[in-house]
């Protein structure tokens, strides 16, 4: 009886005690449970963050690379990868199998020791080229040891070079009608009260002309400014090109009979939808250049076409002709053919910039075809219907 | 031990692609003195010479201290003999460079002959099969160096044709010689910088396939 009591009471107490165990693991079991479930939200959120960082860096429009102190890839962004012509699974790979550019190996290298750095440098993927700029600077952590940011300057330093050549140009151009304005002045100066009535006489007539030569760049330069911003209003009518042709070959013919130049002119009515002061100017710039260009005792050949949707006026000289790489150049601010004839040649060199803005204000477009020695002709094309906006449109047929 | 042995392969490969950029920016920085007449830049890429020349140095020394102490077998020694033969390729690339600027130092003392024919399209071709060489050696892409060996021809026959070209400049007026000649040197280099290309091509289809293809691949295909 005593014993079976005992058993009783043994058994008893070691259920209680695995009882209790169990109870105590069975809360450590929950405990970690909620432990499990907190940690995982707070995954969820970091991976969140670190998508949507991501996305952010992805959105940059610069190029993004991080490196780890390992010099192994942490983070490029979508930019990188393009810039580079790289995929955009490089993350964890050695930096030098994802590019292969000494300056980029350098700036890292300098970044992880602690060195700030900024480098432009030149890359070409497929066939573009492209100038970079690179700034580097170190982080403190292994991870992510130093980032680089890359800079697409290919188009900065382009339009740097352009205003470079800008400005040289225009001083160029201007230089030349001071010096003859100089030293006029400076022969009237050194011979006041000696000067013969012809003497006197020329000189001012130099100067004269100089000063309208000057004065005619200004007005050209702003002329083109102002229709380059589109700050041009148009007024479109229908217009028939004949017409505008044949004043044209009218105004032209003290300027032709100088120079013995003949005009040509065929073709019937092509109407179009334009502002004639404005096309007026810029056919006046082509005849202008036709005459200068085309030789004296010449002649110049206008045709008028009436397509289905456009109007085409082309303008063909029987000059020197314009040699295939130098085409699409003629239409650019202050550019001469030939640097040397810039100085028998008058004009302010803006003459076909201008006309081509004009033309392409009108949703037109301005060709030339030429083959050298024997030539040149400028195809205008004018569309009949244009989609330019309405509020340009003032006047009615 | 494993882990160390990797750590070590792996910078050799580092230090045997930033060799390769540099010899890429050398080759680059050559044609750019070519084209623009840039004596300034010419000098620039004989002096960084040097430094190739130490890079290769320095991974022979690496090179040889691996082998020593891991004593690699299978792909690792395929890639160890991979660096040892393609290092001194890219040496001799760069040192092809540097002939290209003395040259262009010289050409620049006198006024420029009228047109370089084919040279500036060789150039880039060659440039291209080296840009294109180490790519496959860094991707172990052995279609890609495949394609490399391919181009060799076509360069060849641009030297070939740059050659002819110049030559009608010799005949034509005696003070064309000098110039006609070095222009002629300078389609030479970049031809040899093609060879180069692909003998590290050579390199790379050994390095995956374990095939050696270099002197049964076809007489077509080898100089």
């Amino acid at each position: 009886m005593l014993i079976v009591l005992g058993v009783l009471l043994l058994v008893g107490t070691i259920t209680w005690l695995f009882m209790r165990r169990l109870r105590s693991l069975e809360a450590e079991l929950e405990d970690s449970e909620r432990r499990r479930q907190f940690l995982a939200s707070r995954l969820e959120v970091l991976e969140r963050h670190r998508a949507t960082d991501m996305q952010m860096l992805n959105g940059l429009g610069e190029g993004v690379l991080a490196v780890g102190r390992d010099q192994r890839i942490a983070i490029a962004n979508r930019r990188f990868a393009e810039l580079f012509g790289v995929s955009e699974a490089v993350v964890g790979k050695p930096l030098s199998e994802v590019v292969r550019v000494s300056q980029i190996f350098e700036a890292f290298d300098g970044a992880l020791a602690g060195q700030e750095s900024i480098e432009r440098f030149s890359v070409r993927s497929g066939v573009v080229e492209r100038k970079i700029e690179m700034r580097a600077l170190p982080l403190p952590s292994e991870e992510i040891a130093a980032v680089a940011l890359f800079i697409d300057v290919t188009k900065i330093e382009r339009l740097e070079q352009i205003r470079r050549n800008f400005i040289s140009d225009f001083s160029h151009e201007v230089r030349t009608p001071l010096a003859g304005i100089r030293s006029a002045v400076e022969t009237f100066e050194s011979g006041a009260g000696r000067l013969s009535a012809d003497d006197d006489q020329q000189l001012r007539r130099i100067m004269a002309r100089q000063l309208r030569r000057l004065e005619r760049l200004v007005d050209d330069l702003s002329e083109l400014s102002r229709i380059e911003a589109g700050d041009l209003s148009l007024n479109l009518r229908s217009v028939d090109l004949r017409r505008i042709i044949d004043e044209l070959c009218e105004d032209f013919a003290d300027q032709a009979a100088q120079h013995r130049v003949r005009f040509v002119v065929r073709g019937d009515r092509a109407v179009v939808r334009a502002d004639s002061v404005r096309i007026q100017q810029a056919f006046s710039n082509l005849f202008d250049n036709a005459i200068k260009h085309g030789g004296d005792e010449k002649e110049v050949a206008v045709e008028i076409i009436d397509e289905p949707d456009a109007g085409v006026v082309r303008v063909t000289d029987q000059g020197e002709g314009i040699a295939r790489s130098e085409r699409e150049k003629v239409f650019r601010r202050f550019y001469r053919i030939d640097k040397s004839r810039s100085q028998d040649v008058p004009g302010s060199g803006l003459g076909l910039a201008i006309a081509k803005h004009l033309i392409l204000q009108h949703q037109g477009s301005i060709d030339v075809e030429s083959e050298p020695g024997k030539g040149a002709t400028f195809i205008v094309r004018l569309p009949k219907s244009s989609s330019i906006p309405a509020g340009h449109d003032e006047a009615s047929t | 031990m494993q882990r160390h042995f990797d750590k070590d392969i792996e910078e050799l490969k580092d230090l045997l692609l930033r060799m390769g950029a540099m010899v890429e920016d050398s080759i680059m920085q050559s044609i750019r003195s070519l084209l623009e007449r840039d004596t300034a830049l010419a000098q620039e890429v004989i002096s960084n010479d040097d430094r190739i020349d130490q890079m290769e140095l320095e991974i022979d020394r690496r090179t040889l201290e691996l082998i020593a102490k891991m004593q690699p077998t299978a792909v690792d020694l395929r890639f160890v003999a991979t660096v040892m033969k393609v290092t001194p390729e890219l040496e001799r690339i760069a040192d092809l460079a540097q002939d290209v600027c003395e040259r262009v130092i010289e050409l620049n003392r006198e006024p420029p002959l009228k047109a370089m024919v084919a040279i500036p399209r060789l150039a880039q071709d060659a440039q291209g099969m080296v840009r294109a060489a180490l790519d496959a050696l860094v991707r172990r892409d052995v279609s890609l160096a495949r394609s490399v060996i391919t181009q060799d021809d076509s360069v060849d026959q641009q030297t070939e044709q740059s050659f002819r070209e110049l030559l009608t400049y010799l005949l034509e007026d005696p003070r064309n010689i000098s110039r006609a000649i070095r222009l002629t040197f300078i389609g030479k280099y970049f031809e040899r910088m093609a060879d180069g290309a692909t003998n590290i091509c050579e390199m790379v289809v050994y390095l995956v396939e374990g095939k050696m293809i270099k002197h049964a691949y076809g007489t077509a295909h080898n100089r």
